[in-house]
């Protein structure tokens, strides 16, 4: 397995940097040189030695504000990808194993929530239930499961008619013991490819949302920091420069990550 | 492409409908408070209040209130907006124009230069053209549109003086119809490639990927060994068939691309739905919220019906299935 992740520089690109962004989340309140909400030194300085990003407008230090953005970005995907799987797998699952009316169900569900605008969605219920990342993470859980639910299920209704599965039948194992113990196993690579794109698309929804002003008004976030950017472009670049940068990385992480788990299941010929 | 599959496909449309409608109205009636304050946005207006109350049936039971909520919005009745004091269906129908031309402008743009980018790679697999825009594509498609939208206007209008940094046109341009045009091209070209970029960068991916795939094809062996010129077997036979499936990642993404134009448009002041939505939100104007929220809900169900129905007429293999 070491040997095959070593031949897959996508795979192995994408576990670096998602880990290095794992471990940046851990330590950052260690490592950042000032509370990122303390006013430290001049307004609107450029990146120099002490203030290796530059300063806000009111003389905040951007540094420490892009590594606390980490632990948001971090909660998110976490939080999403924690749903989508518990979700995607369970429906893809049920759908696939038992099929009939159970798959089709659950199927016209999936539909449904596959045309939901998850952005605007996200936006309604701001507005009903008021910002922060809890429900955040519970609107795009909720409706980010559905590519997910169709893999597992394609996977399913393959790995179903396998001989295997008809061993452990013959044995008069109980079905959710086979779904359990036989199925999912098989059926997890793909799920994991899928989720790993789940993820930073998570990142960047919650990102657009904290641009806007929208996210957690008690978490500092990438967004929140470019969009607060947005007032100072023509005299500070490098405010709405870091906080993307930083954003282009995380994301950049979890689908190498996806792209390689994908080439590890499957080599490519 | 049978009448039945049109059919079929057309019907699948209303339990999807319906359940947005529920979606909607659960959310609703769950939220803290008065759903009264959610229907009729946080004016303090108790006459006004009264009046949605009946309107709405809030003292009716659950099961009748949906369907007289599902109901008024079919009737195509979103309410009242009550900052603008107009009916929100006015109020979106004013902003649509400026959204649609810019989505357009970028699905066209990402449709014909994604394309362009895919059939470039894909001819040229594993040379360095090819593996400079996979790089891109793959940066591309991790970059937020926010921060594509601020460096170009670092970049191009800041710096190069380029193009205008806001709005959608300017106050001093000179009278007449063709100097208008040109104006309005001039504003809408920076945010449109803002918006096109991720979209860009999916199209071209899906394009190499597939064209590779057909390229391996036994009948482009045999359209090679006609002694056909590449042009046309990558072109006539090839390309033909790979973009099937692009057809569906390109009408499968107008739920994305309408929510990166709500983004472009704050970045680039574009009057547009984006703007209106802004706006709403920090005036907690929740009947156009929930009314922007329906009908790009609506916008996504009917591209992808559309999209399916030419990927029906494209590929005659589709039955129903």
């Amino acid at each position: 397995m070491i040997d095959r992740l070593i031949r897959t520089p996508t795979a192995l690109i994408g576990l670096g940097l998602t880990l290095a962004l794992v471990a940046v989340a851990v330590v950052a309140e260690q490592i950042a040189p000032y509370d990122p909400l303390v006013i430290v030194g001049p307004p609107l300085s450029a990146p120099n030695m002490t203030f290796l990003m530059g300063t806000d407008d009111l003389g905040r230090d951007l540094f420490s504000g892009v590594l606390a953005g980490t632990r948001t970005s971090l909660a998110i995907a976490v939080g999403v990808g924690t749903l989508t799987m518990l979700i995607g797998t369970t429906v893809g699952l049920a759908a696939g194993f038992w099929g009939g009316l159970t798959d089709d169900v659950l199927m016209r569900v999936t539909e449904l929530f596959q045309v939901l605008p998850r952005f605007f969605l996200a936006i309604v219920v701001i507005a009903l239930f008021g910002p922060g990342l809890d429900r955040l993470i519970i609107v795009l859980g909720l409706t980010s499961w559905t590519t997910l639910a169709r893999i597992v299920r394609a996977q399913t209704l393959s790995i179903r008619e396998r001989e295997f599965i008809e061993a452990a039948r013959s044995l008069g194992l109980k079905e959710s013991r086979i779904v359990r113990h036989h199925v999912l196993p098989n059926v997890l690579p793909a799920a994991l490819v899928m989720l790993a794109l789940v993820m930073g698309q998570a990142l960047l929804l919650e990102a657009s949302l904290g641009f806007l002003g929208l996210g957690d008004p008690n978490a500092i976030s990438w967004g929140f920091l470019a969009g607060q950017a947005q007032r100072f472009l023509r005299v500070a670049w490098w405010l709405s420069l870091f906080p993307g940068l930083a954003l282009v990385w995380a994301v950049l992480a979890f689908n190498l990550l996806s792209d390689g788990l994908n080439e590890l299941r499957a080599p490519r010929a | 492409m049978s009448l039945r599959y049109v059919g079929r496909r057309v019907l699948q449309v209303l339990p999807v409908v319906a359940g947005i409608l529920l979606i909607g109205f659960a959310l609703i009636e769950l939220a803290p408070g008065d759903p009264v304050l959610a229907l009729a946005g946080e004016s303090g207006d108790e006459a006004y209040y009264a009046f949605v109350r009946e309107r709405f049936g809030l003292d009716r039971p659950l099961p009748e209130r949906f369907l007289i909520y599902a109901g008024n919005i079919m009737r195509g009745d979103l309410g009242v907006s009550y900052v603008q004091g107009r009916p929100v269906i006015d109020v979106i129908a004013d902003r649509l124009p400026p959204t649609m031309l810019l989505t357009g402008a970028a699905l066209l743009i990402s449709t014909i230069v994604g394309i362009s980018l895919g059939v470039y790679a894909a001819t040229r697999r594993q040379r360095l053209s090819d593996i400079a825009i996979q790089v891109t594509t793959l940066a591309a498609d991790a970059a937020p549109v926010f921060w594509v939208g601020q460096l170009a206007i670092l970049a191009f209008a800041l710096n190069l003086g380029l193009f205008p940094v806001q709005g959608m046109a300017d106050a001093r341009t000179p009278q007449g119809i063709l100097a208008g045009i040109l104006d309005l091209a001039h504003h809408l070209a920076l945010p449109a490639m803002v918006l096109a970029v991720g979209e860009i960068a999916v199209v071209a991916r899906m394009t190499r990927v597939g064209l590779i795939d057909e390229l391996t094809q036994d009948y482009v062996r045999t359209a090679r060994a006609k002694g056909l010129s590449e042009r046309t077997v990558v072109l006539r036979h090839a390309l033909r068939r790979a973009l099937i499936p692009v057809t569906t990642v390109i009408g499968g993404r107008v739920g994305h691309l309408i929510s990166g134009a709500v983004i472009v448009e704050t970045i680039f002041g574009w009057p547009g739905l984006g703007r209106l939505l802004v706006i709403a939100m920090q005036t907690r104007d929740m009947p156009i919220v929930m009314g922007i929220f329906l009908l790009v809900s609506l916008s996504v169900v009917i591209a992808n019906l559309i999209t399916d129905l030419i990927y029906g007429q494209l590929d005659p293999r589709i039955a129903y299935g």
